[in-house]
């Protein structure tokens, strides 16, 4: 290993491509710093850093081993171009995805108590509101109560309620306008509260 | 819903050209004393790869093993 320490570049390349394994150790040694620090002052991040400073090496691993490397300039020159073209792929990886990240903000816009799963209390209360809405709905009439049913349990739009019903459009808006009142009417008389959080 | 992103990716792209540019010019030794480094077991990786890693040619395609 001190005597691969003198060595060329070339020569450890060479010699790592004709079998002597430990010549890329010494060339990952000699070059991880500049190659890694270029990596970090691109991506800012120490972790994707590392992954992409792996997935290059695991690239010119890969290419000298079959016998792709042409030498035609420095090696850390070649390794960091490597590098930035997965730093390139990542970027329009992303960009393609449409990631919002919130790394750079300190307010972090989603993690919000709206975008987090109901609590066991607050799923108990839906519940009871939703059997609370069922048991008022009942008591609309019955023209009412087809339209509230056909538009929120059965999810038709109001041109379909209006065929199934043989009225027009604005008879079954109508309708669903009153069976709303009622529904509210219904609720007050009944001290019942129907705000879900 | 349209895809928007709040992310200038081509400032960066941008960025990451400039900064090669100014990497291939530094010379090597002005990193020796370099403190930002990926972590040993990332380096372990590496070699380890590098010593199992073998191609071959298989019905005349190119592949590869891992060797353990």
């Amino acid at each position: 290993m001190e005597k691969q320490l003198v060595l060329s570049d070339e020569k450890l390349v060479k010699d790592f491509v004709a079998g002597d394994r430990g010549s890329i150790d010494v060339l990952i040694e000699r070059h991880k710093a500049k190659i890694f620090s270029y990596i970090v002052m691109c991506v800012k991040q120490q972790e994707l850093a590392e992954d992409i400073f792996q997935e290059a090496f695991i690239r010119v691993i890969r290419t000298l081993k079959n016998g792709r490397y042409s030498d035609n300039g420095k090696f850390s020159s070649w390794v960091m171009r490597i590098a930035h073209n997965l730093i390139i792929d990542y970027y329009r990886k992303q960009k393609n995805q449409s990631v919002i990240s919130n790394d750079n903000y300190e307010y972090d816009l989603f993690n919000s108590t709206k975008f987090s799963d109901k609590s066991i209390e607050e799923q108990m209360v839906a519940e009871q509101v939703l059997n609370e809405v069922g048991q008022l709905v009942k008591l609309l009439p019955d023209n009412q109560r087809e339209v509230v049913v056909m538009r929120h349990y059965r999810d038709l739009s109001f041109k379909e309620i209006a065929e199934e019903t043989n009225v027009s459009i604005n008879t079954a808006l109508g309708r669903m306008r009153y069976a709303l009142m009622n529904l509210r009417r219904l609720a007050e008389e009944r001290n019942i509260s129907l705000t879900l959080s | 819903m349209s895809n928007t992103s709040t992310h200038d990716y081509l400032a960066e792209e941008e960025d990451a050209n400039y900064w090669l540019s100014v990497f291939e010019k530094m010379p090597d030794a002005l990193f020796a004393d370099s403190k930002v480094m990926p972590r040993a077991f990332i380096l372990t990786k590496i070699k380890a790869f590098a010593r199992a890693y073998e191609p071959v040619v298989v019905l005349g395609k190119e592949s590869e093993v891992i060797m353990n």
